[in-house]
């Protein structure tokens, strides 16, 4: 469904982000690799504590170091340049302009003493040159773009006098600002109730089209993925446990966890069925088991499984899972 | 808690325009005082009656004052701005529909109401305004001139009389006139002082917190070594060393006193810093001066307003018992601290000495102290009340 000619425009491989903690060495991200074409939609799927926010933050370089260290032979390559390493200048010119990021809370994202046209206006004033008057035109129609009502009204309103879906929609057109090529959206919906995070979804798929930018959705809710996403990542304990088109993952989910993810969905067909859940948690990232790093959690483990699972191909290069029973 | 509502933006809503605007020409901050809003009209109409008092007194003076000293011509040119803005405001203030403000309602605005409903913080701010008032006018409406001496045989210790208001001091000298150049000495200070350790304290702590690490580990002992010197004795040290005047008192006011602001600021960044906002300015894209100038320091500005007004009491009171030492501002120049400590000797026979400097630096440093507290309750939204 998406164009996957040429280099990718985000290459992700065996990307490690660890924080060193008192409590020891939280291996948050443990070798995570992934590509994201131009133009496409990937979603990172996972329970909280996976590392898929970790994820998306390494790759604009925006964890505090330390405690957070990206450690050696990983590589996030944007556009064939390599970012893992890259001057803190040279990373800052990527961030707003070639890559945006929007986040989950809407309350806090936006500060809270300016007016919410002076901050889209700051980031045009900043990274495409505008003067004061232009940025204000300019600021009205992004944020009539994003479906705001009355623009130039809102766009003298602070933030504490908006709705959180207004919110977010502000900081939708922020990161639109200057016409990235990537968008990571951290969670973007999770804070918001159903039928706006509904608009939201419809927004950010219509903004992808139009502008033809990349998205990179970090979610836990696989409902939001089957939405807009054309690939998905599905993560646990700090690795990728499954790759996959939409119609492959929900069609035939290949690893347990991803099993476990789609029973705890409600289902349309059956209503009154007992929603499932995986039972326990995510393991300490600071202990991650010593075999597959799910075993503790499967409904399927058994022998085989406590030796170190490897990613095994389905097929193509990107459909794999992390567990050895899928083993043609 | 209550709300507060579109409707009380407008505060006062309209007097009758017309009405308004004659009774405006003629006495400004009257219409306001009528509608309610006491603490912008009273403010109006004193300082209207204050400065058509003394050019209607001393006409002939303020004339000579143009070609006077720098000081007389500053206070000149005070009067007339006071008394131009005074009019112009209050005749805006009538004229304009008030219209109720609903869109782009800042947290300063919310703050702001909050204040005016305070009734002691909003008297503490009319006797500062006065206060500053005076201190620039001194040239203009103080009887005598500090210095002069009158016969030092019959006019020692003169009490209260009409020739001298608040009576006259070992050396024949007009006790008023000294308290009021007294004034400018205590609030030039305690204003400088603070500006220059709120300055150095806010970026200081504001780095401290933002970077981290290292710089903080160093900004912050640097913060404990200059907090841990006694203050006093660090500033007795420095004067006696070098030369006492009144830049030494505030360079040395102003550098030992911004470790507080540092503490304070440097707090509010670190949770600040948490904050998506700040994330959100680093994902755009902005270098680190910028977030720390324009994200970061502007959030945390609430406290450090309420720090450096009862700062600039404490500055005040500092001053003032430096002076009391003899290690202040050096006669004859006055300030409130000598003055105490002329009268000191003589309290039982001339009890006017100590008393009015006294009383001026208890009204000073208690008015800072009641602005600093109505600020505090204002600008902390769970406070607001």
């Amino acid at each position: 469904m998406s164009d996957r000619t040429g280099t990718p425009l985000l290459s992700v491989r065996d990307l490690r982000t660890w924080f060193f903690t008192d409590q020891g060495v939280a291996k948050a991200v443990d070798g995570v690799s992934f590509d994201l074409a131009a133009g496409e939609t990937l979603g990172i799927v996972g329970e909280s504590g996976c590392g898929k926010t970790v994820t998306s933050l390494s790759v604009l370089g925006l964890l505090p170091r330390p405690p957070a260290r990206v450690m050696e032979g990983s590589s996030v390559r944007f556009g064939g340049e390599e970012l893992v390493g890259a001057s803190e200048s040279r990373l800052r010119a990527l961030r707003g302009n070639e890559i945006s990021m929007i986040f989950q809370e809407p309350m806090s994202s936006l500060n809270p003493v300016y007016k919410v046209g002076d901050q889209i206006g700051e980031a045009l004033r900043l990274h495409r040159g505008m003067n004061r008057k232009a940025a204000r035109t300019e600021t009205i129609r992004l944020l009539d773009e994003v479906g705001i009502p009355e623009p130039a009204q809102r766009v003298d309103e602070y933030p504490h006098q908006l709705s959180g879906g207004m919110r977010q929609r502000v900081m939708i057109a922020m990161a639109l600002s200057c016409e990235p090529q990537l968008l990571i959206a951290d969670e973007p919906t999770t804070a918001l109730d159903v039928t706006i995070q509904a608009q939201i979804l419809e927004l950010l798929g219509s903004l992808r089209e139009s502008h033809g930018m990349a998205v990179l959705l970090i979610t836990h809710d696989l409902g939001v993925v089957a939405e807009v996403c054309d690939r998905v990542v599905v993560m646990y304990a700090g690795q990728v446990v499954e790759k996959g088109t939409v119609q492959e993952i929900f069609a035939e989910p290949a690893h347990p966890y991803t099993r476990g993810l789609l029973a705890s969905l409600p289902s349309v067909d059956n209503p009154g069925l007992r929603l499932a859940s995986i039972p326990g948690t995510v393991p300490n990232p600071t202990r991650w088991p010593e075999g597959c790093r799910f075993m503790a959690r499967c409904s399927e483990a058994g022998e085989g499984c406590e030796v170190p699972q490897a990613l095994i191909r389905l097929g193509r290069d990107d459909r794999v899972a992390r567990c050895w029973r899928v083993a043609p | 808690m209550s709300e507060v509502t579109a409707d009380e933006l407008s505060v006062g809503g309209s007097a009758s325009a017309k009405g308004g605007r004659v009774l405006s020409a003629v006495l400004p901050g009257l219409p306001q005082l009528l509608v309610g809003r006491w603490g912008a009209g009273l403010t109006a109409l004193l300082v209207w009656i204050g400065a058509l008092v003394i050019v209607a007194t001393d006409l002939g003076r303020v004339r000579a004052a143009f070609g006077g000293p720098w000081d007389a011509q500053l206070a000149v040119g005070g009067l007339l701005l006071s008394l131009a803005a005074t009019w112009l405001w209050s005749w805006r203030d009538v004229s304009r529909p008030r219209q109720h403000k609903q869109v782009g309602v800042s947290q300063w605005d919310l703050a702001v109401i909050a204040f005016s409903k305070n009734r002691t913080a909003v008297a503490g701010l009319i006797v500062i305004v006065a206060l500053y008032l005076v201190a620039l006018l001194t040239p203009l409406i103080s009887p005598y001139d500090p210095a002069f001496q009158g016969d030092l045989l019959t006019e020692r210790y003169v009490g209260l009389s009409v020739q001298h208001l608040l009576g006259t001091d070992q050396y024949a000298r007009d006790v008023l006139s000294r308290l009021l150049y007294g004034a400018r000495i205590s609030l030039l200070i305690g204003f400088v002082a603070v500006s220059i350790s709120v300055t150095i304290g806010t970026l200081l702590g504001a780095i401290a917190g933002f970077i981290g690490g290292f710089v903080d580990g160093a900004i912050m002992r640097f913060v404990d070594i200059v907090i841990s010197f006694p203050r006093l004795v660090l500033l007795i040290t420095i004067i006696a060393l070098f030369q006492p005047s009144i830049f030494l008192i505030i360079a040395v006011l102003g550098l030992t006193l911004w470790p507080g602001t540092a503490r304070i600021v440097r707090g509010e960044v670190l949770s600040l810093r948490e904050r998506e906002f700040v994330q959100a300015a680093t994902a755009l894209g902005y270098s680190k001066t910028r977030i720390i100038l324009r994200h970061l320091i502007p959030n945390a500005l609430g406290p450090v307003i309420v720090a450096a007004t009862l700062g600039v009491g404490n500055t005040i009171v500092l001053e003032a018992g430096l002076s009391f030492l003899g290690l202040g501002v050096q006669p004859p120049t006055p300030s409130w601290g000598s003055m105490v400590a002329a009268g000191r000797n003589v309290l039982l026979n001339a009890w006017w000495l100590s008393t009015f400097p006294g009383l001026a630096i208890v009204f000073t440093v208690l008015s800072f102290n009641l602005v600093g507290d109505g600020l505090r309750d204002a600008l902390d939204p769970r406070l607001r009340s």
